[in-house]
């Protein structure tokens, strides 16, 4: 017997003693409703249990091989006192172009890769990097928005009364929902790697907790302003505009906002990402950013631009509650009447 | 306390009139299996929510008011959006029209001329949910119905809660105390509402797995999976809704059907399309004319979304 829920025993009794099943398959029968799996014995040879699925992986990219020399690009200085926050998109004459922004190691030209996978050995599986049975909360609150669904608010009701001001709908209470979707941002930036398999189970989940319709999942490299789209890369337009949700609409990134580096990754500079927050902000739509590394680590003033959760064991739905407040507000007080 | 046996091949209920276009959801024809009967009668014995999951088209909604039919119990329903809150099941107050009392100087009393009874109002206790929608009635709304009901007269209901994963994650949960322990309160008024488990609806609530529903809903429920029907049983779905049509010509089209989507297909034909295919062959039929099948099928079968692992060829 297996699954047992506390509910499911006097369930199971109650339902057994009204319909009386005539044999033990109707028994197992009335119990498989109840939740609860009884195995019945085999009639002859015993039936093995199917093999578990193979898990699916990503087959390892090419080694990158680098070019001879030193492929850095000259790079131009940065005008005095730094980025404007102010500056609506990042002119590219502002960013430094830090393609390769190493030079290649010696060892590099002289190590063998590793032998492809022949599918003898079986990935071990991942522990998701958010608590399983907390996920859902902790999505659920990371996505919702308010909306004026809650109950009468009585307080503004009679101030508007009192004051003579016609209302032409009843105000509300604000109350979170995640009616208006989402869409969700996923990083495929080399930098990410470690975390590919983890991003597949959160999109996923999101897909669960919002509904399949709902969730719209776009992938994009470093910052979502140089290219996003779905299927491969070359596919990707450079025109966020064109994927651009409704206003109200909350954005999840999943992302490392640039903190990760590593050989062959463009790094992205903070005011990219504030620049692309401040976009979402005027299209009135909530930018969130799920990030793998600890709060020490995230770029410093980011938090002013857009909210980021620590994606990790320790967080909770408290933890985006005291981070979000009740819900996402949307910018310009899309939610307020 | 003796659940009555649910039993629709000796109970049958009467079959009402033929159904015009699109879904059938007046409860008039259902094709059972042995699963779902079972899952039927555990949902009675145990007093607990049916949750009935499937693909659009397969039969879930239906199967509530079947069910109702089958045991001449009342029936209610509540189709379920992204706006809906657990309690619009069980009383909504008009604010807007107390509003408008106030604001006319005519706002006498508490809420209970605004507050109107929710589907497990009327499925707990339809006598008190009865007297409270007459004291919500507006004044020039005087006489005709108010009970909701669509199904007999009978002390006892089926309630339907349709497409519960298009509600906000809370909905459900919020749902499990009142259904649970068969009473609510209405706030505004402190009125309980209560009935007995003597006297306990069937409620049946449908999800098309959009959304995952929380685990201590499904813990409460007890869990009917419905299949898109193939073959046979396909075959006589349909000739339970066009019992006028010979079982060759329905035939023939659910092969076409069959053929046209391929058996690799990850989305089978529902009833749903092939009852909408059937019906637009009679009428075309009728009009003395002959389908045009690859046309035809493209429209009632081959719509947006529908996807197959290998490409279906269409019959001449």
């Amino acid at each position: 017997m297996t699954g047992l829920v506390p509910s499911a025993l006097p369930d199971l009794l109650r339902a057994l003693t009204v319909l009386r099943p005539a044999d033990d398959a109707g028994k197992a029968a009335v119990a498989r409703f109840c939740g609860i799996e009884v195995a019945l014995p085999a009639p002859s040879e015993p039936v093995k249990p199917p093999p578990p699925p193979p898990i699916q992986i990503d087959p390892p990219k090419p080694p990158i091989v680098p070019p001879a020399g030193d492929i850095r690009p000259p790079v131009p200085a940065l005008p005095e006192g730094g980025l404007s926050d102010q500056v609506e998109e990042v002119p590219s004459v502002l960013v430094p172009d830090y393609t390769e922004s190493r030079q290649a190691p010696d060892w590099l030209e002289t190590v063998e890769p590793f032998p492809e996978a022949d599918g003898s050995i079986a990935a071990p599986v991942l522990e998701p990097l958010l608590v399983p049975q907390w996920a859902r909360g902790i999505l659920a609150a990371s996505m919702a928005t308010l909306s004026e669904a809650g109950t009468l608010d009585v307080e503004r009701l009679v101030r508007g009364i009192a004051r003579g001001i016609p209302w032409r709908r009843i105000p509300r209470r604000p109350w979170p929902t995640l009616a208006r979707g989402v869409l969700v941002l996923v990083d495929r930036s080399d930098a990410l790697l470690p975390f590919a398999v983890d991003q597949e189970q959160i999109v996923e989940q999101i897909r669960a907790v919002v509904g399949r319709d709902s969730a719209q999942v776009l992938d994009f490299e470093g910052n979502p302003s140089w290219g996003v789209g779905t299927g491969s890369q070359e596919e990707w337009e450079e025109d966020f505009e064109r994927w651009r949700p409704p206003a109200g609409t909350p954005v999840l990134a999943l992302t490392d906002l640039g903190i990760g580096t590593g050989y062959g990754v463009r790094p992205v500079h903070p005011a990219a990402w504030r620049a692309f927050a401040d976009r979402l902000r005027r299209a009135g739509c909530p930018l969130v950013a799920f990030i793998p590394y600890a709060p020490e680590r995230w770029p410093a003033d980011l938090g002013r631009a857009l909210h980021i959760l620590p994606w990790d064991r320790g967080t909770s739905a408290r933890t985006v509650r005291r981070a979000l407040g009740k819900a996402l507000r949307l910018p310009g007080g899309g939610d307020r009447p | 306390m003796t659940e009555p046996l649910f039993d629709p091949e000796k109970n049958t209920p009467a079959k009402p009139a033929p159904a015009g276009p699109g879904d059938r959801r007046d409860g008039g024809v259902y094709v059972y299996d042995d699963q779902i009967i079972l899952a039927v009668r555990v949902a009675l014995a145990t007093g607990r929510p049916l949750l009935v999951r499937g693909p659009s088209g397969c039969g879930k909604s239906s199967l509530a008011r079947h069910a109702a039919r089958v045991l001449r119990w009342r029936y209610y329903e509540k189709v379920v959006t992204s706006r809906t809150q657990a309690q619009d099941l069980l009383w909504e107050v008009d604010h807007l029209r107390r509003l408008q009392d106030a604001q006319a100087g005519s706002l006498r009393g508490g809420y209970q001329k605004y507050i109107r009874p929710g589907v497990f109002w009327w499925a707990f206790d339809n006598r008190g949910a009865a007297e409270q929608a007459e004291r919500s009635r507006p004044d020039d709304r005087a006489g005709g119905a108010l009970d909701p009901n669509l199904g007999d007269d009978h002390e006892r209901a089926v309630v339907l809660v349709d497409e519960i994963d298009k509600a906000d994650p809370d909905v459900p949960n919020n749902l499990l105390v009142p259904v649970g322990s068969l009473e609510f309160q209405v706030e505004e008024t402190g009125e309980p509402v209560k009935t007995t488990r003597a006297r306990a609806p069937l409620v049946v609530i449908t999800t098309n797995d959009e959304r995952e529903l929380p685990a201590a809903f499904l813990r409460r429920c007890v869990e009917l999976k419905l299949e898109v029907p193939r073959g046979d049983r396909l075959l006589k779905i349909a000739q339970e809704h066009f019992p006028e049509a010979k079982e060759k010509d329905l035939k023939d089209v659910a092969d076409r059907i069959e053929k046209a989507v391929g058996t690799e297909s990850a989305e089978p034909p529902s009833p749903a399309e092939l009852l909408d295919t059937i019906r637009a062959v009679r009428d075309l039929k009728d009009q003395g004319l002959e389908p045009a099948w690859e046309d035809l099928l493209r429209i009632t079968v081959w719509k947006h979304g529908r996807t197959a692992k290998t490409p279906a060829k269409t019959p001449e």
